[in-house]
């Protein structure tokens, strides 16, 4: 039988992949399932015998919110919304109010973000977990100081997770990367102290992901590597380890393997981010047709939701299509609705990015304070 | 490799963090609060039924009449006036009117109010049970009188449901309500052949495994040993090795805490006095923050006692 040179290559591809995912090292291993269903299925049963059970309507809107954080089908979103309402329309509780703000935080809706967790926080004062809900909707808007105002002063520790985990988040935003790893070991440490493999996960990755961020992959491995060691534990940890690992091979040019795992991510939920990167890596790796596939999965996936009425991918649609260098007028249009809704460095980057490929000069560069009092200018004009 | 691995490469990973930050901020926030008996049932927390959560169990009297204040979902916010009680859950206060408690040569008497002579024998004589309908009223039952006797009590009993300011003396919580039940009683009617009754209450909700999910007897027992939750309090010395966890209340002496617990009794402040290390680390946890009675709402001097809500 005769081989063409395209088709030996390609089954060497296939097999490399399927090694990788077997041997597993990073590759996904199958998800852990996920009892989301399960806790939908039982907060309606409840409900239909026990319409007033304010507490459960709390629950069905987390519940809600995971299945909408797992499917990106937006319209979980809203029946979490419907129900948290209802709970709190039933009986103002602090639950709710925090489920409300973790809804609008996840929408990308942070002034709705700002109102519920302002309420959970009158409510308890002393919850740093709402802190951390505010700090999340404040870097939203852009308003890094006012963020800065809910957190520890300079030189002084975290005192439990949330904050720790919030104060990380804030510090990667101002690319303070290495305070940032610091921060997210405390929260790490004040995970694994209360036993939330979960929470010590999460810790974990986000530090590895600040040394990525940092352009430090190699500091970043074992960092992911503790995180893998705790067991796959919730299946939206597990994705954001895989999510990292893979971020891991593209840093250090291992593609294939971050292909493969982007890939492996895929085939367990879909995902248009995920496809995001699979469109760029495979691209960079000439595979056109497979990055042809993963485009157009990629941009169903988002548009889907701006069709459902949600904002929280106007981002990422505008960054695939100047990705991809195709409707760039519309990519603009996205961008700039984006700014409307999502005002940190983030939106006004990717802005500037869709700009830059239409070569408008209106906007200035964009600089923001980095570590040590120094100011940079964000990455992505580096190769200009 | 150009601009779009330079900004692709940060973002995707970190969007999903936050997610699950939040994810996680609605399962451990609330197990971090602490009371007399907040927050101890980590698993109602996990299944987000704060509005299943006993907080407190006060015992004193006011004339002749004995009076039950159950305290539940703690951190109801300020402003609220209206509680929606929970339809699938049942309230349950239990007496044990005739075990043996001694008072003297006993070494627990300054921290559980005496000593139980036969803990495996602890039982209920008597159970005052408490539901709502979908209409939020009250359905009061009980356990342990004839038929007689208790539609002599019955007329005699007073009840009532609804949210009240928090009564737990420790800042963190003195601007909140809870949402309480409290019942006074003839204390004639409860008492039999003795003067000290064994008091306790617990919480089951409708479809969750076990005969209970929630208990309270004596302050600061299951707040720091959940596993007292959901045996019964005759199994406690058994299975856990602890004294059982009742409130002891000799009807004839001074209620002060851990002799019942009047409202007011600052019950941290008392345990950590007489060297209960978990009540001492409360107690230290307050550092400049102490409350004091004048902290909370002033409780009132008619039924139901409990400040209204604030």
């Amino acid at each position: 039988m005769n081989v063409s040179p395209g088709d030996a290559r390609r089954a060497r591809f296939l097999v490399v992949c399927v090694a990788l995912i077997l041997l597993g090292s990073c590759a996904s291993r199958g998800r852990p399932p996920s009892d989301v269903d399960a806790r939908i299925d039982f907060s309606l049963k409840k409900l239909s015998e026990h319409p007033r059970l304010f507490a459960v309507y709390t629950q069905l809107a987390a519940a809600y919110l995971d299945k909408a954080r797992e499917t990106h089908d937006p319209t979980f979103l809203t029946r979490g919304r419907d129900a948290g309402e209802r709970s709190v329309a039933i009986q103002p509780n602090v639950l709710a109010f925090n489920v409300m703000a973790g809804l609008c935080n996840f929408a990308h809706r942070f002034e709705c973000a700002l109102e519920w967790g302002r309420r959970a926080a009158a409510a308890n004062p002393t919850d740093t977990a709402v802190t951390a809900l505010l700090v999340e909707a404040y870097m939203g808007l852009g308003r890094y100081e006012d963020a800065a105002k809910l957190l520890p002063p300079p030189g002084v520790k975290a005192g439990d997770f949330y904050t720790a985990a919030a104060l990380g988040q804030w510090l990667a935003s101002q690319l303070r990367y290495d305070e940032a790893v610091d921060a997210f070991l405390d929260a790490a440490k004040f995970a694994r102290a209360t036993g939330a493999s979960d929470l010590t996960v999460w810790a974990e990755v986000r530090a590895a992901g600040a040394l990525l961020d940092w352009g430090r992959p190699g500091p970043a491995r074992s960092h992911l590597e503790a995180a893998a060691g705790l067991g796959p534990g919730n299946p939206v940890a597990w994705k954001m380890l895989h999510l990292h690992w893979a971020e891991f091979y593209e840093a250090e040019g291992q593609l294939d393997k971050a292909l493969a795992v982007y890939e492996g991510l895929l085939e367990e939920q879909e995902d248009p981010a995920i496809r995001h990167k699979a469109f760029l890596v495979a691209r960079w790796l000439g595979q056109e047709v497979r990055a042809h596939k993963h485009f157009g999965a990629a941009e169903q996936g988002f548009q889907r939701v701006i069709d459902a009425g949600e904002i929280y991918t106007l981002g990422g649609l505008a960054r695939l299509y100047a990705d991809g260098d195709v409707k760039i007028e519309h990519a603009l249009a996205l961008a700039q609705r984006n700014l409307e809704y999502k005002r940190d460095i983030e939106a006004e980057a990717t802005l500037a990015y869709v700009q830059s490929k239409l070569w408008v000069p209106s906007r200035p560069r964009i600089s923001r304070p980095g570590g040590k009092g120094k100011r940079v200018t964000f990455p992505i004009f580096q190769g200009e | 490799m150009g601009l779009g691995i330079m900004f692709a490469s940060t973002r995707i990973g970190r969007q999903a963090v936050g997610l699950v930050g939040a994810l996680a901020i609605l399962l451990l926030s609330i197990v971090a609060m602490r009371a007399s008996d907040h927050a101890d049932t980590p698993f109602m927390f996990q299944q987000m039924r704060s509005d299943a959560n006993i907080s407190d169990f006060w015992v004193f009297v006011r004339g002749s009449n004995l009076v039950l204040a159950l305290g539940t979902n703690p951190s109801l916010p300020a402003g609220v006036m209206e509680f929606i009680f929970p339809t699938d859950v049942t309230y349950r206060i239990s007496i044990d009117r005739d075990s043996a408690v001694a008072f003297k040569d006993c070494d627990k008497l300054a921290a559980f109010g005496g000593c139980i002579s036969k803990p495996q024998e602890i039982h209920e004589d008597i159970v005052f049970e408490i539901t709502f309908d979908d209409k939020n009223k009250p359905q009061l039952r009980a356990k342990g009188f004839s038929a007689d006797a208790w539609r002599d009590l019955e007329g005699r009993i007073q009840l009532f449901s609804g949210p009240r300011a928090e009564a737990f003396i420790f800042v963190p919580f003195v601007k909140f309500n809870i949402a309480a039940i409290v019942l006074e009683v003839p204390l004639d009617a409860i008492r039999k052949d003795q003067d000290t009754l064994l008091l306790w209450a617990t919480l089951t909700v409708e479809t969750f495994s076990g005969t209970f999910q929630d208990h309270v007897g004596r302050a600061l027992r299951s707040q720091f040993n959940q596993s007292l939750n959901p045996l019964h309090p005759k199994f406690h010395v058994q299975q856990l090795g602890v004294p059982p966890d009742v409130l002891i209340f000799n009807t004839r002496a001074p209620v002060k805490f851990p002799n019942g617990r009047e409202l007011g009794d600052d019950v941290t402040d008392i345990l950590a006095e007489v060297g209960e290390g978990q009540a001492r680390a409360i107690e230290t946890s307050k550092g400049d923050r102490s409350a004091t009675i004048h902290d909370v709402k002033k409780f009132l001097d008619k039924f139901p006692y409990l400040a209204p809500p604030q």
